[in-house]
């Protein structure tokens, strides 16, 4: 056998166990809690607790719930053939899930992306976005350009009155639906709810609208 | 900006942490990748939005790992004594599995023995797939010196596993290292 060193590393520490969602939570409500001035010293060799000691505080407590819209779950390119619910709040005031994805892969490539919304807005109407990116990594996606290959509007519908939520929405995408069908490079969801009799196009500049993305995902699965 | 903290640190923070566990395991791990993020939270508005954001996040992160060094060798070693002795099974995937065993062993063993200058450059290419002009860009080194610093850990790599028999190894020349 006949293997290069570097892909010799890459396979033997291949395995890492996800992160779980509490744990990205953390991290996000530590790293945005700004109460530290400067890294003084290592945490260990300070002594200091680990972080999940550290960030019990009611302070970072506070600010999990506000982070609990922002962070994302799972994996982000998504090897099972479904992953946890993803979720991003980008620009808004509701505190908690208000959109989630579930995306279904056959062999690695996408095969259906399940979308839910669940809004604190009566009546809301949803513009739905998928966008696609020649870029390879996520930072260079967020930085590129974008070109909208799939868009669609739909009207909530009012949720049991179980539920804490004002208006709801789910259905299912279909990459083939999408422009272009499923390509290499990286998409993203976009969408933007807005009150009733508030156009989409000023929804950032209206309050009480709301407007977020998914994490960027592969259709391929490469 | 192209983008924002909440992007990056929900693009950035799984494949992150992951790297990070693979340097110095599973709970430290999750405290620097925090850590990171954090230092990196506090300096955001210092970032150059004409750079590119992911070098910059794994230059921070490098500088935590420093003082994690010796750790992590302690670690590499004792992964290079780990094992279960000879496989007394005869069955094939048996035997699959303590060549496998035995070939992260070696490779446990001469990531330890590199210099931690050399072994920094190495994972940043293996395991946080960066270029040799992100790492620079990372680590504010001259191109040059990645270069030499990672052709030099490879050598020392394949030297060790074709020593130690358990692959036949595809040196890389210097010409095609450049």
């Amino acid at each position: 056998m006949t293997t290069d060193a570097i892909q010799l590393l890459r396979d033997h520490w291949s395995e890492v166990p996800k992160a779980d969602e509490e744990t990205v939570r953390r991290a996000f409500a530590y790293a945005t809690s700004g109460t530290r001035t400067r890294l003084p010293r290592p945490l260990r060799l300070r002594g200091v607790p680990p972080l999940r000691l550290r960030i019990a505080l009611p302070a970072a407590a506070a600010i999990c719930a506000a982070a609990a819209a922002l962070v994302a779950t799972g994996t982000f390119t998504g090897g099972a053939r479904q992953t946890p619910r993803h979720r991003v709040l980008l620009n808004g005031d509701q505190a908690v899930d208000p959109f989630w994805t579930t995306y279904t892969r056959n062999g690695g490539a996408l095969s259906s992306v399940g979308v839910n919304f669940s809004l604190n807005i009566a009546n809301a109407s949803i513009q739905l976005q998928v966008v696609h990116s020649d870029a390879t990594s996520y930072a260079e996606a967020y930085a590129g350009s974008t070109q909208v290959v799939y868009q669609t509007q739909v009207a909530t519908t009012t949720p049991p009155a179980s539920s804490s939520a004002l208006s709801a929405w789910s259905g299912t995408l279909s990459p083939s639906d999408w422009s272009g069908g499923c390509q290499s490079g990286l998409y993203q969801m976009k969408w933007v709810a807005v009150k009733p009799g508030t156009s989409f196009a000023n929804a950032s500049s209206t309050p009480g609208n709301l407007e977020g993305a998914s994490e960027w995902f592969s259709c391929t699965g490469s | 900006m192209g983008y924002s903290f909440e992007q990056v640190f929900q693009a950035e923070y799984v494949p992150l942490r992951a790297y990070l566990y693979k340097r110095v395991g599973s709970s430290l791990a999750e405290d620097l990748a925090a850590e990171t993020f954090a230092v990196a939270y506090r300096r955001w508005d210092d970032l150059d939005p004409s750079r590119p954001v992911r070098p910059w996040l794994y230059g921070i992160s490098a500088n935590l790992l420093r003082h994690y060094w010796r750790r992590e060798r302690r670690r590499l070693r004792g992964v290079a004594r780990s094992g279960e002795g000879p496989v007394q099974a005869e069955d094939e995937a048996s035997v699959e599995r303590a060549d496998a065993q035995e070939q992260k062993r070696v490779l446990a063993a001469a990531l330890a023995e590199l210099r931690p200058d050399d072994r920094e450059v190495l994972l940043l290419h293996a395991w946080a797939y960066l270029t040799d002009a992100e790492i620079a860009e990372a680590l504010a080194l001259p191109s040059g010196t990645v270069k030499s610093r990672l052709h030099r850990a490879r050598e020392q790599m394949e030297n060790r596993l074709a020593a130690s028999g358990q692959v036949e190894v595809k040196r890389l020349t210097p010409t095609a290292e450049q």
